[in-house]
Parts: structure tokens; C-alpha cells; sequence
């Protein structure tokens, strides 16, 4: 019994993290009807941009002098540095193809994907590159900040694995014979706390108001005075943000991140949005419950390689059952 | 239409990532391998020459000789990866020319896996400058790519591949400078029961080739001798969240557990297994020994962990070595010293046969560079490295390691073969 309350515990860490990116899957899908393929790869830089933050921060000794507010600032960090590059992925992979095939997107999407993992595995050649860039025998930047920009490069991507530094150790409280971790209550929290303010923001807000109607009908909103490009950009802002914070928090849970940190995840999401019903809110995150509990009780009763198995079995029997997803609408076409 | 598409386009990705996810497995991998070594059975028919039955390497004055490096260089294993090349760009400056000719180090990503180590392979083979290769580093890339290496009888002295099936295969080109799993599980049995005193032992393996392979030796071992396995599961590799596997790991009470497989997911596996409340022995192979990618990456975890190794430094020639390497990478991590023995065994069996023909080229039997490498005893900086007919060392040791304030303190030395 204590083992199956220990495992819903584990299964429950794991559906925060699928459940906070499915967010970005679905809010896309319910605005664009398209699929993000790219969402899982803005997650891992996210992570990435938690990372900078942290180093820097312990470098100067301010998180051992004010442990909450560093959390805060690499939560922050991670968060924007997602959102933007979400926001300059939709203007720059996405827009120009709107009129477009669907597939058309689809392959944009991909592409980015791909773009984005080895534009962070490469950023330090980037650097030395863009350091030693010169006009007539005299480089462009002065010795002093081409060393800086081979710093900051160095520090924020490359090939090699980067470790977090280990902020909230591996204490935890006993219940009995249960075992949780602070940082996995943490991570529950944090989860729940962002998905309510998304709930709350998309129901009760103007801004809220504008995406339910652009998701419902694009050229009626714009009749209507909405402006559609600034609503879908603010859409892709807050579900990447969403991915920014599950990255910063993967960096902060399990310490290591790398570039292609972010397909496994970022199917794991995909499932979790289709599983709950894509282009729904609410089914985002109870699809990504789903999948982490049905993963966790899967090896009650199969070995544990077949975790990923039962995962994407769940996808295919609900494609097959019920392809509007859980909470998806009857006519097949979701709306936030 | 748009609904169809939408499930297609699911059921796409699903399969990619099944494909992704799991790999070849095994049995799929080691196919190759057989078939190539029933081939090699037959004599070689297709050799150009009389002389030296697998042909020659020819280096036309003013190209340089290359040396390969097959490793992870990216991702999860590149502390190991970047480690190898290191070591061999070391020997490589040690060394210097070679009878006039420059000698270059060529490091291909062979991520630690078995497909991308066959492409290495094939594109070793069909350098023609090539003289040997280093590596691979893991037993899953290199029983797939020996195959490509057996067939172009290109000479191979891995540093790090300590599956038993490594040498194990009939190749006459295939050498290795390290102690095999056998011997490893032996050690970490003996360790475990008689140091440490542990009866129950649970085991997580990363199902490759390597770490299952350790693992399943540790389990009979340990059951032989009188202990109780209390489980044993595999994680996928890459995966982040071993929870669950962990919980049912835990559910045995074991008094340590075994892992078998490399540092980046034994880093995770240990701080999730002291973040659920274990505290008994974390025991792994030469796979964790690292401090950058193993003991640092833990978060702390790590501490009192122990581990095997076979490629110790410190023969004759290794405080040299050592400081030369640090001055230009940082500290050795692990298999940058055997690398650097590797790439010298290649290098000095060069310089004893390579000769200069009438044009001006710089000439190698392939045959008599291998023989030359396996008739000839070597004093490396990880000891005195001689080979059996298979390719094995004759005398190897293995020590084993414990994480005491973030370094790998040498607590055993076991011997064998002597």
C-alpha cells in the first residue's frame, strides 16, 4: 500500500511536467490548429536559460545569500527566455506560412525543432566565430568582449550535458513509510499554481476573452476588433513560458540538461494534449495526470522497459476510440 | 480529411519515437557480427597481394597518417568521449612523426551507440590514410562496428569495451587493453559480500549491451556466492525520471544496489535513489567513474558510492603524461591514459613495420602491422600491456574506487593473471 501511495506520488512529479508542456501543445492547437512541433525543443531552452541564470547567480555567491529569490530569478529567466523565443519562432516559422498547407507548417515546425537543438549545441563555435570576425585584419569586437561573448556562449550551450547546481538537495518528509522529497512537492505546487493562473487567465481576463474568440473564429475576431497576430503571438508568449518554467524545473529536479532534452518530453506532452482532448485546457493537464499515473502503475504489472509502451498504447486505442481526446468537443474541433 | 490527417500524423510520431526510444536491440545488433565472422572463416580471397594477405596501407609523401577516434563526443557520454581524444592527441604529440610522415588524430561522434558507430566505421574504413582506430569506447557500438573493422581489417585497440563478447569473436585485427565484464562482476561480488558485507542486492541495468551485460554477470555471480537478487529492472537510456523504477527496486529492501550502466544515467539514478530514502551501497562499473560527468553530476548523491576500473594510470611515464594532459584539458577523467596507451601500441607497431617505397610512399602491411601489435609486449602508463591470442590482455587488474568529498579515492587493487 505504501509502495502504491509512493508510486501515484512519482506518477503525479511526472504528469506536472507532461501536463505544464502539453499547455503550450494545446493553446496553440486551439488558436492555430496547428501543432507545435517545435514545443518540445522551446522547453529544453528554457532550460537552458535557467542554467545561465543559476551559474551566474552562484558564481557571485547571491544564491547562497538569498536561496529563494535565486529560484525566483532562474524561474523568471527560464520563463522569458522560452516565451521570446516562442514568440520569434511563431513570427518568423509559423506566420509567413498561415495561408499555407497544413503540412507546410508541419515541416516548418520540424525544422525548428531541429534548428533550435543544434543551434544550442553549437552556440560556443557561434561564439569563437563571432568573435573572431574581422574587417581588413582587425576584428569587428575588441579583444575584451570577444572573450566575454566565448564566455557566455560557452556558459549557456554546447554539446555536453550541463549540470544544475543542486539547489534543494534530497531531504523530504516521512509519513509513515511514505517518503516525499521537498523538491517534489515543490514541483506539484509550482505546477498547480501556473495552471490555475492559466485557467483563470483564459476564462475570466480580456486577453482571456480575445483568445477563446480568435481560437472559436479568427476572421470573426478581427471583425469584431480583435487583433489576431497580437493574440496568437501572446498565445505562443504563455505557452512557451509555461514550457520555459516545466524546463527550469526538469534543470532544478533531476540536474542534467542537454539539447535534445526536450523530444521525449515534448512527445510524452503531445500524447497527453491528444490523450486529454488538443485545443482543450482543462485536458491538457488531465491527460498529462493520465499518462504520468498510467506510466507509474504500468510497472506494477510489467517490467519497467515498458513504461514508454503503455504510454503511447493509450495514445493509439484513444485515436482510435475517441480522437476528439477526453474532454474534447463532440464536432471534433476544440476550442480553448 | 483534416481529422485523418491529424491521426496519421500522431500515429507518425508515436512510431518514430518507438524507434528512437528503443534501438536496436541485442539480438539485432549482434547479427552482423556473426555473419561477418562466419565470412572471415573462409580464406581471404579478395587480397591484392602475396606478401601481406589483407593488402597495405600507402601514404603518398606530404599526407599524414591518421589516427582514429570512435567515442561519444556529444551528448550524455562526451565527458568519457572527449576524454579518449583527448589521451590520443596527447600520444600523438608524444610521439611525433612517423618515419617523416605527420601524424593527425581524427575523433568521429559515435554517440555511445550502435548505428552511428557503424557509419564511423565505414567512414574509418574508407579513409586510405588511416592507420588504426582507437575505441570504439562502448561494447554496444563496437560489437556492431567490429563487423565493418573485421572486413577492412582495420586495426582496432579499444581502451574501454569491456563486454565479453568484445574479443570474443574471431577477429585477428580486434585488440583491447582493459579487464572484461567477467572479471569486473567477480571484483564487484567479491567486494560487496566480503568488504562490505552486503546479503541482498537489487539491480537496475540501462539495457544495452554493455550495462545489461554487467548486470546479468553481477546477478549470477552474486547468486552463487550465496546472496539474494531482490530485483532487477532496466531504464531506458536518456530517460530522466526513474522513479518508478526506483520505488520498485526499493521494494525489495535490498542492502545495496548494483547499477549497470555509464555516469549519465547513474548520476540521475543515485540522487533519485537517496532522494526516495535508500541509504544503503550504491555499487557500478567503470561506466561511472568519473568525476565531472558521475561524482559532480550527482548533486551530492554520490558520495560513498563505489565503482570498478580496470586502465589505472600511474606505470612508469604517467606523472608526465599527466601533467602534460592537465595543462591542455583539465584532469583525466578515465580512459584518457588507456587512449593514450592505445594510440602508442598503434603507433610503435607502425613505426617497427612501415617501410618507404621507391616512390616515395610510406607503406604498412596491414597483416604485419597486427601481428607486429599482438607479438609485442608494451610498457604503457597503465602497466605492462601484453596480448593473448584473442586480443586480451594476459595480466589485468582492477581496482576499485569510493566517492570521498567529491573525488574517487582507490580503496582495492585486484589482481589477475599473474
Amino acid at each position: 500500500m505504501e509502495k502504491l501511495i509512493e508510486q501515484l506520488i512519482n506518477g503525479l512529479t511526472v504528469g506536472s511536467f507532461y501536463a505544464l508542456i502539453a499547455l503550450g501543445y494545446t493553446m496553440v492547437y486551439g488558436v492555430l490548429s496547428m501543432i507545435n512541433f517545435a514545443h518540445g525543443d522551446i522547453f529544453m531552452v528554457g532550460a537552458y536559460f535557467g542554467y545561465f541564470t543559476i551559474t551566474q547567480l552562484s558564481n557571485n555567491g547571491f544564491s547562497e545569500s538569498h536561496p529563494v529569490l535565486a529560484i525566483i530569478f532562474t524561474f523568471l529567466a527560464g520563463a522569458l527566455g522560452a516565451a521570446l523565443t516562442g514568440v520569434t519562432v511563431e513570427r518568423l516559422a509559423y506566420r509567413p506560412l498561415r495561408k499555407a498547407s497544413r503540412l507546410a507548417t508541419l515541416i516548418s515546425a520540424i525544422g525548428t525543432s531541429i534548428f533550435l537543438q543544434e543551434f544550442v549545441r553549437l552556440i560556443p563555435k557561434f561564439g569563437e566565430i563571432l568573435a573572431s570576425l574581422s574587417i581588413a585584419g582587425k576584428t569587428i569586437f575588441p579583444p575584451s568582449w570577444g572573450n566575454a561573448i566565448i564566455d557566455v556562449t560557452k556558459t549557456f550551450g554546447g554539446a555536453m550535458v550541463k549540470t544544475y547546481p543542486g539547489l534543494l538537495g534530497t531531504d523530504g518528509i516521512r509519513l509513515g513509510e511514505v517518503f516525499i522529497s521537498y523538491s517534489r512537492i515543490l514541483i506539484m505546487a509550482i505546477a498547480i499554481v501556473f495552471m490555475v493562473l492559466l485557467f483563470i487567465l483564459v476564462r475570466y481576463t480580456k486577453l482571456g476573452k480575445a483568445m477563446r474568440a480568435v481560437s472559436e473564429d479568427k476572421d470573426t475576431a478581427a471583425l469584431m476588433g480583435i487583433n489576431v497576430n497580437r493574440i496568437i503571438s501572446s498565445t505562443f508568449f504563455i505557452g512557451s513560458a509555461l514550457a520555459g518554467i516545466a524546463g527550469v524545473m526538469i534543470g532544478i529536479f533531476y540536474l542534467q540538461i542537454k539539447p535534445t532534452m526536450g523530444f521525449t518530453p515534448g512527445i510524452k506532452a503531445f500524447t497527453s494534449a491528444v490523450v486529454g482532448g488538443i485545443g482543450n485546457i482543462p485536458g491538457a493537464m488531465l491527460g498529462g495526470y493520465i499518462l504520468g499515473l498510467a506510466e507509474v502503475i504500468s510497472i506494477q504489472f510489467l517490467p519497467a522497459v515498458y513504461k514508454d509502451t503503455v504510454a503511447f498504447a493509450i495514445l493509439i486505442i484513444m485515436l482510435i476510440v475517441k480522437p476528439t481526446g477526453i474532454l474534447g468537443g463532440r464536432d471534433g474541433k476544440n476550442k480553448l | 480529411m483534416s481529422k485523418r490527417f491529424f491521426i496519421i500524423a500522431s500515429l507518425t510520431i508515436a512510431m518514430v519515437l518507438f524507434a528512437a526510444c528503443g534501438g536496436a536491440t541485442p539480438a539485432e545488433e549482434a547479427a552482423p557480427a556473426e555473419e561477418a565472422a562466419a565470412e572471415e572463416a573462409a580464406p581471404a580471397e579478395e587480397a591484392e597481394s602475396a606478401t601481406d594477405e589483407w593488402g597495405y596501407i600507402v601514404i603518398p609523401a606530404g599526407e599524414k597518417v591518421v589516427v582514429g577516434v570512435s567515442s561519444a563526443l556529444t551528448a550524455g557520454y562526451a565527458a568519457y568521449g572527449q576524454d579518449m581524444l583527448n589521451g590520443v592527441t596527447v600520444a600523438i604529440q608524444d610521439f611525433g612523426d612517423l618515419k617523416g610522415w605527420e601524424v593527425a588524430v581524427e575523433g568521429n561522434d559515435d554517440q555511445c551507440e550502435g548505428a552511428p558507430g557503424v557509419t564511423v566505421a565505414e567512414q574509418f574504413s574508407a579513409n586510405p590514410y588511416l592507420l588504426g582506430v582507437v575505441g570504439p569506447m562502448c561494447s554496444g557500438t563496437v560489437v556492431p562496428a567490429s563487423a565493418i573493422y573485421g572486413e577492412n581489417k582495420v586495426l582496432m585497440v579499444t581502451p574501454s569495451s569491456t563486454a565479453v563478447k568484445v574479443t570474443a569473436q574471431g577477429y585477428e585485427n580486434i585488440f583491447r587493453i582493459v579487464a572484461n565484464d567477467d572479471l569486473q562482476a567477480e571484483v564487484a561480488v567479491d567486494y560487496l559480500m566480503n568488504e562490505l558485507g552486503v546479503q541482498t542486492l537489487g539491480i537496475v541495468h540501462d539495457q544495452s549491451i554493455y550495462g545489461e551485460g554487467i548486470a546479468l554477470a553481477v546477478q549470477s555471480k552474486f547468486e552463487a556466492d550465496g546472496g539474494t537478487v531482490t530485483g532487477f529492472e532496466g531504464l531506458t537510456r536518456g530517460d530522466q525520471d526513474f522513479s518508478a523504477v526506483i520505488s520498485t527496486i526499493l521494494e525489495g529492501n535490498p542492502d545495496a544496489v548494483y547499477w549497470g550502466g555509464m555516469d549519465a544515467e547513474g548520476a540521475l539514478l543515485v540522487n533519485q535513489l537517496r532522494g526516495a530514502g535508500f541509504e544503503g551501497v550504491f555499487f557500478g562499473p567503470d561506466g561511472i567513474k568519473s568525476i565531472p560527468s558521475f561524482v559532480e553530476a550527482s548533486g551530492g548523491a554520490a558520495e560513498g558510492a563505489f565503482m570498478t576500473f580496470g586502465a589505472v594510470g600511474g606505470a612508469t611515464g604517467y606523472d608526465e603524461f599527466e601533467a602534460k594532459f592537465t595543462e591542455q584539458f583539465g584532469a583525466p577523467v578515465a580512459y584518457g591514459p588507456g587512449s593514450y596507451d592505445a594510440a602508442m601500441i598503434i603507433l610503435n607497431a607502425a613505426d617497427a613495420v612501415a617501410t618507404v617505397d621507391e616512390d616515395g610512399n610510406l607503406v604498412i602491411p596491414k597483416k604485419t602491422l597486427a601481428d607486429q601489435v599482438r607479438a609485442t609486449p608494451h610498457s604503457g602508463i597503465t602497466g605492462y600491456l601484453e596480448f593473448d591470442e584473442n586480443g586480451d590482455l594476459k595480466v589485468v587488474s582492477i581496482t576499485v574506487f569510493k566517492a570521498e568529498n567529491g573525488d574517487l579515492v582507490p580503496v582495492k587493487v585486484y589482481d589477475f593473471g599473474q
